[in-house]
């Protein structure tokens, strides 16, 4: 293998790595928000039963992610309209 | 001997409708629709986290792909998404209304229509993960 080539492919590599760390605060922040509906499931799945309580602060939280989802995008200038 | 024991049966009567105990109100019906709900509103919340986490990327630049080393958001996902959210958000939580209002009566057809949203969620969500449209 000469230098040029795996001078090419650290390249590549670095670009990769540089993407995943960009987004990676969205990852973190998004493993966090998932641990009460894993939790949920894990429970379902261990044989706990669900109480009317759970399913009611379940449901809050799935409608404020939904909220925020649901917040309109920021005006396109043309920039980002793909 | 006959006769004194029905005597001491009629005797008896009066005692025990006086007495009043609480039947339990439990069914397994209940607990089954519970759980199930609970499993809708969870798997629907796992979809939320994905939907909020991509909406998190960057916006992608006009004409640029998302790929491996340009992790991007199309805005036309998104507006799709939000299009697929707001319909399972509704059945979702129609479904848990009716549950809460009427625990003892079937509530299939409220389940059916929030499976089938979160499938038309999923659609998309599944879409955007594989090909970034």
């Amino acid at each position: 293998m000469d230098a040029a080539t795996i001078e090419a492919a650290a390249a590549a590599a670095t670009a990769i790595v540089e993407a995943i760390v960009k987004i990676a605060p969205a990852i973190e922040q998004g493993i966090a928000s998932a641990a009460p509906f894993v939790s949920a499931i894990t429970g379902l799945i261990t044989g706990a039963n669900a109480t009317q309580a759970q399913i009611d602060a379940l449901l809050s939280t799935a409608n404020l992610s939904s909220a925020q989802f649901q917040q309109p995008l920021p005006p396109d200038d043309g920039s980002t309209s793909t | 001997m006959r006769k004194m024991t029905a005597a001491l049966a009629v005797a008896s009567l009066p005692a025990l409708g006086a007495c009043t105990f609480t039947m339990p109100t439990f069914t397994l019906g209940n607990q089954v629709n519970l759980n199930t709900i609970e499993g809708v509103i969870a798997g629907y919340g796992v979809m939320l986290n994905a939907e909020l986490t991509y909406r998190a990327l960057p916006l992608c630049k006009t004409g640029a792909e998302p790929s491996i080393t340009n992790i991007c958001a199309k805005r036309s996902v998104i507006e799709k998404l939000q299009a697929a959210d707001k319909v399972a958000n509704a059945a979702v939580n129609a479904a848990v209304t009716f549950v809460k209002a009427n625990p003892t009566v079937d509530p299939s057809s409220y389940l059916s229509a929030a499976r089938d949203a979160l499938t038309g969620l999923r659609t998309v969500l599944d879409s955007a993960n594989a090909t970034g449209t």
